[in-house]
Protein backbone atom coordinates (compact mmCIF):
# COMPACT_ATOMS: atom_id res chain seq x y z
CA UNK A 1 0.00 0.00 0.00
CA UNK A 2 1.21 3.67 -0.88
CA UNK A 3 2.24 5.61 1.68
CA UNK A 4 -0.03 7.72 1.57
CA UNK A 5 -2.97 5.78 1.65
CA UNK A 6 -1.91 3.81 4.80
CA UNK A 7 -1.94 7.06 6.62
CA UNK A 8 -5.44 7.68 5.04
CA UNK A 9 -6.60 4.23 6.89
CA UNK A 10 -5.02 5.06 10.17
CA UNK A 11 -6.85 8.61 10.21
CA UNK A 12 -10.02 7.23 9.25
CA UNK A 13 -10.18 4.30 12.03
CA UNK A 14 -8.75 6.63 14.44
CA UNK A 15 -10.54 6.76 18.26
CA UNK A 16 -10.75 10.56 18.28
CA UNK A 17 -11.96 13.02 21.43
CA UNK A 18 -14.74 14.98 21.84
CA UNK A 19 -16.10 17.79 24.37
CA UNK A 20 -19.72 17.98 25.39
CA UNK A 21 -21.25 21.04 27.59
CA UNK A 22 -23.95 19.93 29.32
CA UNK A 23 -24.54 22.84 31.17
CA UNK A 24 -28.59 23.78 30.54
CA UNK A 25 -28.98 21.11 28.45
CA UNK A 26 -31.86 18.24 29.06
CA UNK A 27 -29.86 15.42 29.66
CA UNK A 28 -32.48 12.80 27.69
CA UNK A 29 -31.96 14.74 24.51
CA UNK A 30 -28.43 14.82 25.35
CA UNK A 31 -27.95 11.08 25.74
CA UNK A 32 -29.41 10.41 22.60
CA UNK A 33 -26.85 12.92 20.55
CA UNK A 34 -23.94 11.29 22.69
CA UNK A 35 -25.12 7.78 22.17
CA UNK A 36 -24.07 8.52 18.36
CA UNK A 37 -20.92 9.72 18.95
CA UNK A 38 -20.18 6.68 21.57
CA UNK A 39 -21.09 4.41 19.02
CA UNK A 40 -19.62 5.48 15.71
CA UNK A 41 -22.91 6.53 14.33
CA UNK A 42 -21.82 9.88 13.42
CA UNK A 43 -18.51 8.63 10.66
CA UNK A 44 -19.86 7.42 7.24
CA UNK A 45 -17.53 4.58 8.13
CA UNK A 46 -20.03 2.80 10.91
CA UNK A 47 -20.96 -0.67 10.79
CA UNK A 48 -22.50 -2.32 13.90
CA UNK A 49 -19.82 -5.11 14.36
CA UNK A 50 -16.84 -2.57 13.70
CA UNK A 51 -15.60 -0.64 17.11
CA UNK A 52 -15.88 2.94 15.35
CA UNK A 53 -16.81 4.50 18.26
CA UNK A 54 -15.33 7.85 19.99
CA UNK A 55 -14.39 9.28 23.22
CA UNK A 56 -16.61 11.53 24.73
CA UNK A 57 -15.64 13.90 27.50
CA UNK A 58 -18.77 15.38 29.28
CA UNK A 59 -18.22 18.61 31.15
CA UNK A 60 -20.46 21.04 33.66
CA UNK A 61 -22.91 17.47 34.58
CA UNK A 62 -23.90 19.27 37.63
CA UNK A 63 -25.87 21.91 35.40
CA UNK A 64 -27.94 20.14 33.52
CA UNK A 65 -31.88 20.67 33.03
CA UNK A 66 -34.65 18.25 33.76
CA UNK A 67 -37.85 19.28 31.60
CA UNK A 68 -41.18 20.35 33.37
CA UNK A 69 -41.07 19.05 36.89
CA UNK A 70 -38.99 16.51 36.00
CA UNK A 71 -36.58 17.17 39.28
CA UNK A 72 -39.14 16.17 41.35
CA UNK A 73 -41.28 13.39 39.19
CA UNK A 74 -38.49 11.64 37.60
CA UNK A 75 -37.16 8.18 39.83
CA UNK A 76 -34.40 6.03 40.37
CA UNK A 77 -35.35 2.71 41.37
CA UNK A 78 -32.73 0.47 43.07
CA UNK A 79 -33.05 -3.13 44.62
CA UNK A 80 -30.62 -5.11 47.01
CA UNK A 81 -32.74 -8.51 45.91
CA UNK A 82 -32.77 -9.34 49.79
CA UNK A 83 -36.59 -8.75 51.06
CA UNK A 84 -37.60 -5.21 51.89
CA UNK A 85 -34.38 -3.57 49.60
CA UNK A 86 -36.23 -1.54 47.35
CA UNK A 87 -35.43 2.09 46.92
CA UNK A 88 -36.44 5.10 45.24
CA UNK A 89 -34.86 7.91 44.78
CA UNK A 90 -36.09 11.68 43.32
CA UNK A 91 -33.88 13.13 40.31
CA UNK A 92 -32.78 15.93 42.60
CA UNK A 93 -31.71 13.45 45.38
CA UNK A 94 -29.44 11.35 43.12
CA UNK A 95 -28.16 14.30 41.58
CA UNK A 96 -27.11 15.63 44.95
CA UNK A 97 -25.23 12.70 46.31
CA UNK A 98 -23.57 12.18 42.56
CA UNK A 99 -23.95 15.21 39.74
CA UNK A 100 -22.97 12.74 37.06
CA UNK A 101 -25.58 10.26 37.71
CA UNK A 102 -28.23 10.67 36.15
CA UNK A 103 -26.80 11.81 32.89
CA UNK A 104 -24.64 8.48 33.16
CA UNK A 105 -27.65 6.49 33.77
CA UNK A 106 -29.61 7.78 31.28
CA UNK A 107 -26.97 7.31 28.26
CA UNK A 108 -26.72 3.72 29.90
CA UNK A 109 -30.20 2.85 29.21
CA UNK A 110 -30.40 4.55 25.77
CA UNK A 111 -27.51 2.56 24.59
CA UNK A 112 -28.37 -1.03 22.85
CA UNK A 113 -28.33 -3.78 25.84
CA UNK A 114 -25.11 -5.85 24.04
CA UNK A 115 -21.95 -6.79 25.22
CA UNK A 116 -20.30 -3.74 23.23
CA UNK A 117 -22.09 -1.60 26.05
CA UNK A 118 -19.65 -1.85 29.06
CA UNK A 119 -16.60 -1.00 26.77
CA UNK A 120 -18.65 1.95 25.38
CA UNK A 121 -19.41 3.18 28.81
CA UNK A 122 -15.52 3.14 29.58
CA UNK A 123 -14.81 5.95 26.53
CA UNK A 124 -17.70 8.41 28.09
CA UNK A 125 -15.80 10.53 30.69
CA UNK A 126 -17.88 12.60 32.85
CA UNK A 127 -17.10 15.73 34.79
CA UNK A 128 -19.55 17.48 37.21
CA UNK A 129 -17.60 21.04 36.48
CA UNK A 130 -14.79 21.82 33.75
CA UNK A 131 -12.36 20.61 35.60
CA UNK A 132 -10.79 18.04 33.53
CA UNK A 133 -7.75 16.83 33.71
CA UNK A 134 -4.69 18.47 31.04
CA UNK A 135 -3.91 15.08 29.67
CA UNK A 136 -7.38 14.37 28.88
CA UNK A 137 -8.43 17.78 27.73
CA UNK A 138 -5.22 17.13 24.92
CA UNK A 139 -6.99 14.81 23.50
CA UNK A 140 -9.77 16.44 22.45
CA UNK A 141 -9.99 17.35 18.69
CA UNK A 142 -13.42 18.16 18.06
CA UNK A 143 -17.02 19.51 20.20
CA UNK A 144 -20.01 18.35 19.79
CA UNK A 145 -22.92 20.47 19.17
CA UNK A 146 -25.40 21.33 22.04
CA UNK A 147 -28.65 20.33 21.86
CA UNK A 148 -30.44 23.28 22.83
CA UNK A 149 -29.47 26.87 23.45
CA UNK A 150 -28.29 28.43 26.62
CA UNK A 151 -30.39 30.65 28.38
CA UNK A 152 -29.59 34.32 29.49
CA UNK A 153 -30.10 34.87 33.02
CA UNK A 154 -30.24 37.96 34.11
CA UNK A 155 -26.64 38.44 35.54
CA UNK A 156 -25.41 38.00 31.79
CA UNK A 157 -26.68 41.37 30.87
CA UNK A 158 -24.71 44.52 31.58
CA UNK A 159 -25.86 46.74 34.64
CA UNK A 160 -26.87 49.71 32.30
CA UNK A 161 -28.91 47.35 30.20
CA UNK A 162 -30.60 46.35 33.13
CA UNK A 163 -31.60 49.58 34.57
CA UNK A 164 -32.68 51.34 31.53
CA UNK A 165 -35.26 48.62 30.54
CA UNK A 166 -38.21 49.92 31.14
CA UNK A 167 -40.31 49.48 34.01
CA UNK A 168 -44.01 49.00 34.94
CA UNK A 169 -43.57 50.48 38.19
CA UNK A 170 -40.64 50.27 41.03
CA UNK A 171 -40.68 48.52 44.45
CA UNK A 172 -41.69 51.26 47.63
CA UNK A 173 -38.78 51.77 49.83
CA UNK A 174 -40.02 49.14 52.86
CA UNK A 175 -40.89 46.63 50.34
CA UNK A 176 -38.73 43.62 51.19
CA UNK A 177 -37.36 41.74 47.71
CA UNK A 178 -37.40 37.80 47.86
CA UNK A 179 -33.61 36.92 47.16
CA UNK A 180 -34.41 33.89 45.55
CA UNK A 181 -33.21 31.40 47.64
CA UNK A 182 -36.36 30.38 49.08
CA UNK A 183 -36.50 26.87 47.14
CA UNK A 184 -32.81 25.73 48.47
CA UNK A 185 -33.84 26.18 52.03
CA UNK A 186 -37.14 24.30 51.41
CA UNK A 187 -34.92 22.10 50.47
CA UNK A 188 -32.66 21.82 53.37
CA UNK A 189 -35.56 21.64 55.39
CA UNK A 190 -36.85 18.34 53.98
CA UNK A 191 -33.91 16.32 53.63
CA UNK A 192 -33.73 16.77 57.73
CA UNK A 193 -37.61 16.27 57.93
CA UNK A 194 -38.55 13.66 55.60
CA UNK A 195 -37.54 10.16 55.34
CA UNK A 196 -37.50 8.96 51.81
CA UNK A 197 -40.40 6.23 53.16
CA UNK A 198 -42.61 9.16 52.71
CA UNK A 199 -41.77 11.06 49.78
CA UNK A 200 -42.51 7.36 47.92
CA UNK B 1 -49.72 -41.00 -29.15
CA UNK B 2 -46.65 -40.87 -31.13
CA UNK B 3 -44.47 -43.88 -31.55
CA UNK B 4 -42.64 -43.90 -34.86
CA UNK B 5 -40.46 -46.74 -33.95
CA UNK B 6 -40.47 -49.93 -31.50
CA UNK B 7 -37.82 -49.01 -29.55
CA UNK B 8 -39.62 -45.99 -28.16
CA UNK B 9 -42.57 -48.03 -26.95
CA UNK B 10 -41.29 -49.12 -23.75
CA UNK B 11 -40.90 -46.81 -20.86
CA UNK B 12 -37.90 -44.32 -21.10
CA UNK B 13 -36.00 -43.70 -18.20
CA UNK B 14 -35.69 -40.05 -16.54
CA UNK B 15 -31.78 -39.20 -15.28
CA UNK B 16 -30.49 -41.78 -12.23
CA UNK B 17 -31.79 -41.40 -8.81
CA UNK B 18 -28.30 -40.61 -7.48
CA UNK B 19 -28.50 -37.10 -8.96
CA UNK B 20 -31.56 -35.73 -7.24
CA UNK B 21 -29.59 -37.28 -4.07
CA UNK B 22 -26.61 -35.94 -4.45
CA UNK B 23 -27.98 -32.36 -4.95
CA UNK B 24 -29.68 -32.86 -1.74
CA UNK B 25 -26.08 -34.04 0.31
CA UNK B 26 -24.46 -30.86 -1.46
CA UNK B 27 -27.13 -28.39 0.17
CA UNK B 28 -26.74 -29.78 3.05
CA UNK B 29 -23.12 -30.80 3.64
CA UNK B 30 -22.30 -27.71 6.29
CA UNK B 31 -24.62 -29.39 8.32
CA UNK B 32 -24.05 -32.30 10.71
CA UNK B 33 -25.25 -36.17 11.69
CA UNK B 34 -27.52 -38.13 9.65
CA UNK B 35 -29.19 -34.38 8.13
CA UNK B 36 -26.27 -34.47 5.98
CA UNK B 37 -25.49 -38.11 4.81
CA UNK B 38 -29.07 -39.55 4.98
CA UNK B 39 -31.15 -38.19 2.23
CA UNK B 40 -34.59 -38.91 3.83
CA UNK B 41 -33.68 -37.17 6.96
CA UNK B 42 -32.04 -34.41 4.85
CA UNK B 43 -35.26 -33.72 2.40
CA UNK B 44 -36.66 -31.58 5.67
CA UNK B 45 -33.22 -29.64 6.32
CA UNK B 46 -33.23 -28.94 2.51
CA UNK B 47 -36.69 -27.55 2.62
CA UNK B 48 -36.62 -25.78 5.50
CA UNK B 49 -33.29 -23.92 4.69
CA UNK B 50 -35.15 -23.32 1.34
CA UNK B 51 -37.45 -21.03 3.16
CA UNK B 52 -34.92 -19.14 5.54
CA UNK B 53 -33.29 -18.36 2.43
CA UNK B 54 -36.13 -17.13 0.61
CA UNK B 55 -37.04 -14.88 3.57
CA UNK B 56 -33.68 -13.65 4.27
CA UNK B 57 -33.06 -12.64 0.67
CA UNK B 58 -35.66 -9.83 1.70
CA UNK B 59 -34.18 -9.02 5.01
CA UNK B 60 -30.90 -8.50 3.61
CA UNK B 61 -32.20 -5.84 1.46
CA UNK B 62 -33.71 -3.97 4.10
CA UNK B 63 -30.99 -4.14 6.63
CA UNK B 64 -28.71 -2.78 3.90
CA UNK B 65 -30.84 0.03 3.62
CA UNK B 66 -31.19 0.79 7.23
CA UNK B 67 -27.18 0.65 7.05
CA UNK B 68 -27.00 2.89 4.13
CA UNK B 69 -29.64 5.55 6.35
CA UNK B 70 -27.31 5.34 8.94
CA UNK B 71 -24.02 6.04 7.42
CA UNK B 72 -25.73 8.49 5.07
CA UNK B 73 -27.36 10.57 8.07
CA UNK B 74 -23.94 10.34 9.54
CA UNK B 75 -21.73 11.48 6.09
CA UNK B 76 -24.23 14.54 5.91
CA UNK B 77 -24.66 15.32 9.57
CA UNK B 78 -20.33 16.15 9.00
CA UNK B 79 -21.30 18.41 6.66
CA UNK B 80 -24.20 20.37 8.31
CA UNK B 81 -27.22 18.88 7.04
CA UNK B 82 -29.59 16.42 7.47
CA UNK B 83 -29.78 14.06 5.49
CA UNK B 84 -33.63 14.08 4.58
CA UNK B 85 -32.71 17.41 3.53
CA UNK B 86 -29.78 16.61 0.63
CA UNK B 87 -31.98 13.86 -0.40
CA UNK B 88 -34.81 16.36 -1.31
CA UNK B 89 -32.17 18.75 -2.54
CA UNK B 90 -30.61 15.79 -4.95
CA UNK B 91 -34.14 14.86 -6.09
CA UNK B 92 -34.61 18.44 -6.85
CA UNK B 93 -31.47 18.97 -9.10
CA UNK B 94 -32.17 16.09 -10.85
CA UNK B 95 -28.59 14.02 -9.45
CA UNK B 96 -30.72 10.53 -9.45
CA UNK B 97 -28.06 8.57 -7.58
CA UNK B 98 -29.42 5.92 -5.00
CA UNK B 99 -28.57 5.46 -1.29
CA UNK B 100 -25.65 3.12 -2.22
CA UNK B 101 -23.84 4.89 -4.28
CA UNK B 102 -24.38 8.02 -2.09
CA UNK B 103 -22.80 5.90 1.12
CA UNK B 104 -19.64 4.78 -1.71
CA UNK B 105 -19.21 8.51 -2.58
CA UNK B 106 -19.60 9.68 1.27
CA UNK B 107 -16.73 7.36 1.96
CA UNK B 108 -13.85 6.70 -1.01
CA UNK B 109 -14.71 10.57 -2.02
CA UNK B 110 -15.41 12.74 0.85
CA UNK B 111 -14.91 15.91 -0.85
CA UNK B 112 -17.37 14.97 -3.86
CA UNK B 113 -19.84 14.22 -1.20
CA UNK B 114 -19.08 17.67 0.57
CA UNK B 115 -19.56 19.04 -2.44
CA UNK B 116 -23.13 17.35 -2.93
CA UNK B 117 -24.23 18.74 0.45
CA UNK B 118 -23.12 22.45 -0.56
CA UNK B 119 -24.91 22.56 -3.71
CA UNK B 120 -28.11 20.85 -2.10
CA UNK B 121 -27.95 23.64 0.64
CA UNK B 122 -27.58 26.38 -2.12
CA UNK B 123 -30.11 24.95 -4.09
CA UNK B 124 -33.00 24.67 -1.54
CA UNK B 125 -31.67 28.12 -0.61
CA UNK B 126 -32.26 29.50 -4.26
CA UNK B 127 -35.93 27.98 -4.31
CA UNK B 128 -36.94 29.44 -0.87
CA UNK B 129 -37.01 26.51 0.92
CA UNK B 130 -36.83 26.47 5.02
CA UNK B 131 -33.80 24.90 6.28
CA UNK B 132 -32.72 24.26 9.80
CA UNK B 133 -30.42 26.92 11.38
CA UNK B 134 -27.56 25.47 11.37
CA UNK B 135 -27.49 24.27 7.86
CA UNK B 136 -27.47 27.56 5.81
CA UNK B 137 -24.51 27.78 3.60
CA UNK B 138 -21.42 29.37 5.02
CA UNK B 139 -20.06 30.46 1.65
CA UNK B 140 -22.50 31.07 -0.74
CA UNK B 141 -22.29 28.86 -4.25
CA UNK B 142 -22.53 30.76 -7.56
CA UNK B 143 -24.52 28.16 -9.45
CA UNK B 144 -25.21 30.71 -12.41
CA UNK B 145 -28.77 29.09 -12.49
CA UNK B 146 -27.70 26.12 -13.76
CA UNK B 147 -28.81 23.91 -11.46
Amino acid sequence: MHDRRRVLQWATFARSWWIFDANHQCPFQSANRLCLFLEGKHKPIYHPLSDCGDHVIVINTKHIAMPDRFWRAWRHFHHTQYAGGFQVQRAWQVHREDPTKILKKQIYSTLTGNLLRKGLMARLHLFPEEDVPEGMLRNVSNQIRQVMPVPKTLEDYPIEERESFPRVFEWPEEYVVKDGKEFERQKEYLDEDLSLSKLQ
Amino acid sequence: MVQLSACLLRKIPGPPRIYKRLQTFRLNARYEGRSRNCYVVGQGYQLKSMQYTRVARKNKVLDFKELYNLRLEAAAEEHGIPFRYLWDGLRRMNILLNRKVLQDIAIYEPRTFAGFCELSKQHQVDQGLNLPPHSYPKIPVNTKGML
